[in-house]
């Protein structure tokens, strides 16, 4: 990262120390105590070592912030940080590592990591804890490393300029009770096979054998009827398309957040039970998906919850009632409405 | 409780005990501070180092802390005079009691903070050697507590912002990561940081000790900071008789004296004893000796310039006889008092301004407090003064038993106070002395007198046993009851003399009261007379000797260095302003490059150069060899420490082994992995410094026999397998092991070597 800016200031503790050294210097010129002086010299000599230790720890160190690439909204996350000391004759103490220029004001709550001791030349890792409290983007601009060691006299600081933006996920709360259960329940009668020949279960074709095609899988009477030697082809397994729709009529903020964590854990739950799901807001636009989770559901859900995070409440607007694009699928519609406590759902077919 | 707070505390805990004795002794056994010591101790098993929190209840903490600000208040009040020692004993508690107490870091701060304004509490109230000692111990100790206070501070602080953001996770979470990055290498670290600290610091508080201005601004703020009078002299300014109990046998020293006469010669040797006047006191009421009140007229103030003697009163022309130097150091001037040999001629000091001088007794006086050095020059059998029969015969002791006493003494002396010429003063007071010297016991253990007695009655006809002040009392009462004035004197018997070093060591024991006798009214002599018994009283004041005496000859030796180049430096020093010393010492330097360059110009510049250069190259081979010894023996250290607890750079040390090779600090190889590097060097196979010694094994392996190439791979494991252990134990056994098979390998190519009898040409590897 890049270094910035350095500071420095005095510390309360150190206030107190230059208070009780002041004091120490008077006392001996009064008194002409010679172990007043002798005591008086350390204090300053002190207030010099610590200048210099903490100057000199400052100066050669380098940091290397390491942030995970999606966040979820209530959900503590580390913020690792690698520094290192390049340059500086002695090893460093005490470094206090915290964040600033966190944007939007409020949108993460970020604590402070510390280092208690990194080797000379060598790297050492802290970690600060990060409380993403709102969903969106969250950028992180600068990241200030202090110190008081030695003695707390002051307190030295370098800043370190680095823009990372990441994507904070909406936090997930509880779907709507029994929303999946039809569609589980056609599914598991057979309804909506597959197009594709694949490795599913379903039946797809007979065709004629080739080479490589495993003897299980040839359909003796078939062939026997046709005379020749016929193979049965499964249908590869095509998830039921799942659209979670969302709506916002005039509710109020809450509201809504609420209802879009919702659609994060339905998005969730769907992908997870093997539907290919998409998000769907005609007021804002959104149409998302449908995507399966596949091998890939990590892919698919960063997809798709990225889209919840991104996704901005219409301003004013809310209450004009936009036509659903056209979809295939089951449609679930997740609504706040004015007043209401929970998002309200309703499910329907389309094709 | 983790282990680095656990250090943390454990080191304030040390500096707190560390404080609250540097207090105890400066105080000279302040009783809040040896009371405090077993609280301390108590409390760490108790509340502060115990490994759950155990603080106790806040409200009894509160009411104690009331109490004890109630009880320092009361103290200041009654005492304004003692602030240091009422602020230093309020310390005491507040410490104690924050031992008690939570130990977040703010608490921590609180105690370290309460010690560090004690030990310039125990700074304050004495300047001695044992408070120069303990603030020497202080000053690490408190440098590396603050350090390791900070650590722990910085961890806490890291904890509660874990806390704040994720409670149900926090559980010391942020604490254990500290603990683990703070392990025996950052202590060492820490350690080092600390060395490197105090130097820095010891460096600047000499240059500040050294070249800061003296007496510029001295006492502006008046006696507020000066040092408390908490000294003990074991001198007393009256003598009190008649109270119960032992007398105190402090062997505290209290002033050195040297005496010589006006050529510079040394007169310690001589002299078994010298009385030091101090208070001279010559009017008894209540079984108490004092002074009388002198008029202004009475005093002279004689003003003193450095280097310039005052003379003290003006000499009679008769005065004869020699006059005796007495060069005086006090420690630690409590009392007005000035002490010397009787008569005192002249004075002369850098330390006082001015000196008050009784006309009638010569007693002399200053107000200068603390470590205050000067010269007197006595003339012994000078007159005292010329005014006569200022004390006259006292009514209390003109009639009744004392005085029938005195007669019958004088009687049996041989002294008839009816005889025609009468007997001299002098005879008088010699034959009470005499008698006194030799029918009356020497003891330290005092005894009260009945209600309504008198203590001079008491000692002479019931218990016929006192120490010195009844000595002298009894003296005193029995002279002036016969008409001779006579008057009590206090002051120091010096006796104890070292001949090593010339000087008399004048203790807080050896404070003593004497008699000073008119004997000759016509002149106004003041004679000098003890009537102590000598043997008994040199029998109980008796210094140590042997072993014991030596030791304390030396602490005393070592005691006058602190005095004379520590706490008396530049003291006295006259006023000048900063830019002056700053030009005089500039000038200084100049004049040493002028001699320098003088030298070099002059013909004995090229011997005082080959001179000079046979110093440098001899202590230069002095350091060297005494450097490399040590780094030697750092290294069979090292070695020791690395078998003990491992390393990542272990494996480098296979076959690796050219010494002093890589960093300072980096593991080195065992004597038999060095022989075995070497062997293989000598036969060709030396070990690039890139490849790891199993993989060099590995690229051998076509050229070496099975036999050496399997105990070269054995060496190697067991090298890889002391890496890796778990545990020191497994460790040590495993680098143990490697050494053994080290040694198997080497016998091995050496035997190859032998047999093949040629080497093979040494390729450029690193080893």
């Amino acid at each position: 990262m890049r270094r910035v800016s350095r500071s420095h200031a005095i510390h309360p503790g150190g206030a107190t120390y230059l208070f009780v050294t002041l004091l120490l210097g008077v006392g001996a010129v009064n008194s002409q105590n010679s172990l007043l002086f002798l005591i008086f010299g350390a204090a300053l000599g002190g207030v010099l070592v610590s200048g210099l230790v903490s100057g000199f720890s400052l100066l050669g160190v380098e940091i290397e912030r390491h942030l995970p690439s999606r966040l979820r909204t209530g959900k503590v996350s580390p913020v690792l940080y690698t520094l290192r000391t390049r340059r500086s004759l002695f090893p460093v103490f005490g470094l206090r590592v915290r964040e600033e220029g966190v944007s939007p004001r409020g949108a993460a709550r970020v604590g402070e990591a510390f280092a208690a001791y990194v080797p000379r030349r060598l790297s050492v890792h802290a970690q600060a804890p990060m409380l993403p409290l709102k969903r969106g983007r969250l950028t992180l601009e600068r990241v200030r490393v202090e110190t008081t060691f030695p003695f707390g006299v002051t307190r030295k600081a370098v800043r370190f300029a680095e823009r990372v933006e990441v994507i904070v996920h909406p936090r997930p709360a509880a779907p709507p009770t029994g929303w999946l259960e039809g569609l589980q329940q056609g599914r598991d009668e057979g309804r909506g096979g597959g197009l594709t020949p694949g490795l599913g279960d379903e039946f797809f074709a007979l065709r004629e054998a080739r080479e490589g095609d495993s003897p299980r899988s040839v359909a003796w009477r078939s062939s026997a009827k046709a005379d020749r030697l016929l193979v049965r082809e499964h249908a590869a397994p095509t998830p039921r398309s799942v659209w979670i729709a969302l709506r916002f009529s005039d509710a109020s903020e809450e509201a809504c957040e609420r209802v879009i964590s919702q659609a994060a854990a339905m998005v969730e739950e769907a992908l997870g039970k093997g539907l290919a799901v998409g998000v769907l807001c005609p007021q804002t636009g959104l149409r998302e998906g449908p995507v399966a989770a596949g091998r890939r559901s990590e892919t698919a859900r960063t997809r798709l919850l990225d889209a919840l995070a991104l996704l901005e409440l219409p301003e004013g607007e809310r209450r004009v009632e936009e036509s659903a694009p056209p979809v295939t699928g089951a449609v679930f519609v997740l609504s706040a409405a004015q007043g209401a406590g929970d998002g309200r759902s309703d499910r329907g077919e389309a094709a | 409780m983790l282990r680095a707070i656990q250090r943390a505390k454990a080191r304030l805990f040390a500096l707190v005990g560390v404080s609250i004795v540097g207090y105890a002794v400066a105080a000279d056994g302040s009783t809040v501070a040896w009371l405090a010591l077993p609280i301390w101790l108590a409390s760490w098993p108790l509340s502060f180092g115990a490994k759950e929190a155990r603080a106790a209840p806040r409200w009894l903490l509160n009411i104690l802390a009331m109490a004890a600000t109630g009880w320092v208040a009361l103290s200041a009040m009654r005492e304004p005079t003692e602030l240091v020692t009422n602020v230093a004993a309020y310390l005491v508690f507040i410490m104690l009691l924050k031992l008690f107490d939570k130990t977040e870091p703010r608490d921590l701060g609180v105690l370290y903070l309460a010690s560090v304004f004690l030990a310039i509490g125990a700074a304050l109230t004495s300047n001695a050697l044992a408070v120069g000692v303990m603030l020497a111990l202080y000053a690490p100790l408190a440098i590396w507590t603050a350090m390791s206070l900070q650590l722990h501070a910085g961890a806490h602080a890291a904890q509660r912002s874990l806390s704040r953001i994720d409670p149900a996770r926090a559980q010391d979470a942020a604490l254990q990561r500290v603990e683990a990055a703070l392990d025996e290498r950052a202590d060492r670290a820490l350690r080092l940081l600390t060395a490197l600290s105090l130097l820095g610091c010891a460096a600047f508080a000499v240059a500040v000790f050294v070249l800061a201005p003296r007496t510029i601004g001295a006492g502006m703020l008046g006696g507020l900071s000066a040092p408390a009078a908490g000294a003990q002299t074991g001198f007393d300014d009256q003598v009190e008789l008649g109270e119960a109990g032992l007398l105190s046998e402090s062997a505290a020293p209290v002033l050195e004296l040297e005496v010589t006469n006006e050529q510079g010669e040394n007169l310690g040797a001589s002299m078994s004893r010298v009385l030091l006047r101090g208070a001279v006191l010559d009017v008894y009421e209540n079984g108490a000796w004092r002074r009388a009140p002198r008029s202004r007229e009475a005093v002279d103030v004689v003003n003193l310039a450095p280097g310039v003697p005052g003379q003290l009163g003006r000499l009679p022309s008769q005065a004869s006889g020699p006059r005796i130097v007495q060069r005086i150091i006090i420690r630690n001037k409590t009392s007005p008092h000035l002490f010397a040999m009787l008569r005192p001629v002249s004075i002369e000091s850098s330390h006082m301004a001015s000196v008050y001088l009784s006309e009638a007794d010569y007693e002399l006086a200053s107000r200068t407090r603390g470590l205050v050095e000067y010269t007197v020059v006595s003339q012994p059998q000078a007159p005292l003064s010329a005014r006569r029969g200022e004390v006259k015969a006292d009514p209390l002791f003109a009639q009744g038993p004392v005085r029938k006493l005195a007669e019958r003494f004088l009687d049996e002396a041989g002294v008839r106070l009816d005889a025609s010429p009468p007997p001299s003063g002098r005879q008088i007071a010699r034959a009470i002395e005499q008698r006194l010297q030799r029918e009356y016991t020497y003891t330290t253990t005092m005894t009260a007198p009945r209600a309504g007695q008198d203590p001079i009655e008491m000692f002479l006809f019931q218990t016929r046993r006192g120490h010195c002040e009844y000595f002298a009392s009894a003296m005193a009462a029995l002279c002036r009851s016969v008409g001779v004035p006579a008057r009590v004197v206090t002051g120091y018997a010096a006796s104890e003399y070292n001949p090593q070093t010339g000087r008399f060591i004048v203790r807080q024991s050896n404070a003593h009261a004497w008699v000073e006798a008119l004997v000759d009214p016509e002149r106004g002599v003041w004679e000098t007379f003890d009537p102590s018994p000598p043997d008994q009283l040199a029998v109980a004041h008796e210094p140590p000797s042997g072993v014991l005496g030596q030791l304390r000859k030396w602490l005393d030796e070592i005691e006058y260095w602190w005095i004379t180049n520590v706490v008396a430096f530049r003291a006295g020093e006259g006023e000048g302003s900063v830019g002056d010393a700053a030009v005089a010492r500039l000038e200084r330097g100049f004049e040493s490059l002028d001699r320098v360059g003088a030298l070099l110009r002059s013909k004995a510049a090229p011997r005082a150069l080959a001179k000079a250069a046979g110093w440098g190259v001899g202590v230069f081979a002095l350091v060297a060899a005494v450097g490399l010894t040590l780094q030697r023996l750092g290294r069979n250290g090292a070695e020791r420490r690395l078998a003990a607890a491992g390393s990542s750079r272990l494996l480098r040390r296979g076959f690796a082994a050219r010494r002093g090779r890589g960093r300072r600090g980096a593991c080195a190889p065992t004597r038999a992995q060095r022989r075995l590097a070497r062997s293989l060097q000598r036969a060709g196979w030396g070990r690039p410094r890139w490849l790891p010694p199993l993989a060099h094994v590995r690229t051998l392996e076509p050229e070496l026999d099975e036999e050496l190439a399997a105990a070269l791979k054995r060496h190697c494991e067991a090298l890889y397998k002391a890496r890796f252990s778990v545990g020191d134990g497994q460790r040590a056994a495993s680098l143990r092991e490697a050494d053994r098979l080290a040694e198997e390998a080497r016998r091995l190519v050496l035997r190859r070597e032998a047999a093949r009898g040629w080497r093979r040409s040494r390729p450029k590897t690193a080893a």
